[in-house]
């Protein structure tokens, strides 16, 4: 391990991404408690290894990569989770007509905490919006095709639990299973 | 563009996280303008996207989180310098001192003490006689012979001393109420012999030497209160 980032440096990465990092380890963990935790295991290991950061553009995508490993870490004794099964879900269904309901933010992250990390991971990512498919697909080291494939799962799954008016051609979601 | 083509690529079409070329995009756009069925499924998907990512992207953030963050960071950089800088140097300091005393106690201008010499020298024990003093004098690497005529119940300590330039001399100590006789055990080398020698007595202290009958390598110097010494000797006959 090199000398940590000095303290200027460090001090800017906090101020720009702390509060994506948190959002986004709220959304993974589903806890304010973890969301904390995470973030702050996220910027020491930053700190502890700044020097892997060469590209300062990239940071947020780097904190994003550290804050996942970090949780992947904490949940790796909790595989053996109860998930829903995708399969049972259809291909995404078209958005029903007229006003949307609003989202709740119970059922949301009750909708979120239900998919397997490998499918909460990209859709969260996808809905903080300025990550490209391709960044998702790096972040998670995965394929393009397998990336979007999850997405449209994942879509459709947060389909059905927020706005079930539109679930009109894919059966309900399972439950029980270990996931995919 | 045809409809196909347009609803495949409408999932890349996301306005902070450009994916299409600018070309396929301006393409698509067009196509959507131009087809009520494809623009209205673009409008609904665009629409729940914007619903459901502006949900997911509403988490309450703690206000006094960055400073939580900056302490708890500030706090791990001090236990790395601690850990990396500190410590190594408390380390360095540590063997740079211990080296130090080490050199000082080897050379340093104090003398060492001879724990086995002062063992030696506290052996007394009651009824030694000549033998096991010349015992213990030859566990020093000094062997001697001790006039056999004194009386060894009087003797209060032996030991080897330094006598006139020379280290390790035999010295015995004989007591008797105030009187007191030294015996200084004198080898040749390092000491001259062959001379004769007269008793010579001073301030209540009288000092001679004698060698015992046919012995030129080995004198015996004595040193006691003045008229004392039959006081120290046995009626036996003896070798000086």
């Amino acid at each position: 391990m090199g000398l940590p980032g000095s303290q200027r440096d460090v001090q800017r990465l906090v101020e720009e991404h702390y509060a994506a990092l948190y959002r986004y380890a709220y959304r993974l963990s589903g806890s304010a408690a973890d969301a904390e935790d995470l973030t702050q295991e996220a910027f020491c290991k930053a700190q502890r290894n700044f020097a892997q950061l060469r590209d300062r553009g990239r940071a947020k995508a780097w904190l994003f990569s550290i804050l996942r490993n970090a949780y992947l870490h904490r949940v790796r004794d909790q595989r053996h989770a109860r998930f829903v099964a995708l399969d049972d879900l259809g291909d995404l269904p078209e958005p029903p007509p007229g006003p949307l309901p609003p989202v709740e933010p119970e059922r949301l992250q009750a909708a979120l905490n239900e998919l397997p990390e490998v499918f909460r991971t990209p859709i969260i990512l996808y809905y903080f919006e300025d990550f490209s498919y391709r960044a998702i697909a790096e972040q998670m080291d995965l394929p393009l095709g397998t990336v979007m494939s999850r997405l449209a799962r994942a879509k459709a799954h947060l389909r059905a639990r927020l706005l079930p008016a539109a679930v009109v051609l894919a059966d309900g979601p399972g439950r029980g299973s270990d996931g995919l | 563009m045809d409809c196909k083509t347009a609803r495949l690529l409408l999932p890349f079409l996301r306005p902070l996280a450009p994916e299409l070329s600018p070309t396929d995009a301006e393409d698509l756009r067009d196509h959507l303008a131009g087809c009520p069925e494809c623009g209205a499924l673009a409008a609904a998907e665009h629409r729940v996207d914007a619903r459901v990512g502006q949900a997911v992207r509403d988490v309450p953030v703690p206000a006094d989180l960055p400073a939580r963050l900056l302490k708890r960071l500030d706090a791990e950089r001090r236990s790395w310098y601690r850990r990396r800088v500190v410590a190594p140097l408390l380390a360095a300091a540590a063997v740079l001192l211990a080296t130090g005393a080490g050199w000082y106690w080897l050379r340093g201008p104090g003398t060492g003490i001879d724990i086995e010499m002062v063992a030696f020298e506290q052996s007394m024990q009651p009824g030694t006689g000549p033998e096991q003093i010349e015992q213990a004098f030859a566990g020093q690497g000094v062997r001697v012979s001790l006039p056999r005529d004194f009386n060894y119940a009087l003797l209060t300590s032996y030991d080897l001393v330094r006598f006139q330039g020379h280290d390790r001399v035999p010295r015995l100590e004989f007591a008797r109420g105030e009187a007191r006789a030294y015996v200084y055990v004198l080898t040749a080398p390092p000491f001259n012999l062959k001379a004769e020698w007269e008793q010579h007595t001073s301030g209540g202290v009288t000092v001679e030497i004698r060698k015992p009958l046919g012995q030129d390598d080995y004198a015996y110097l004595l040193v006691y209160t003045a008229g004392a010494l039959d006081r120290f000797r046995l009626d036996q006959p003896g070798g000086i």
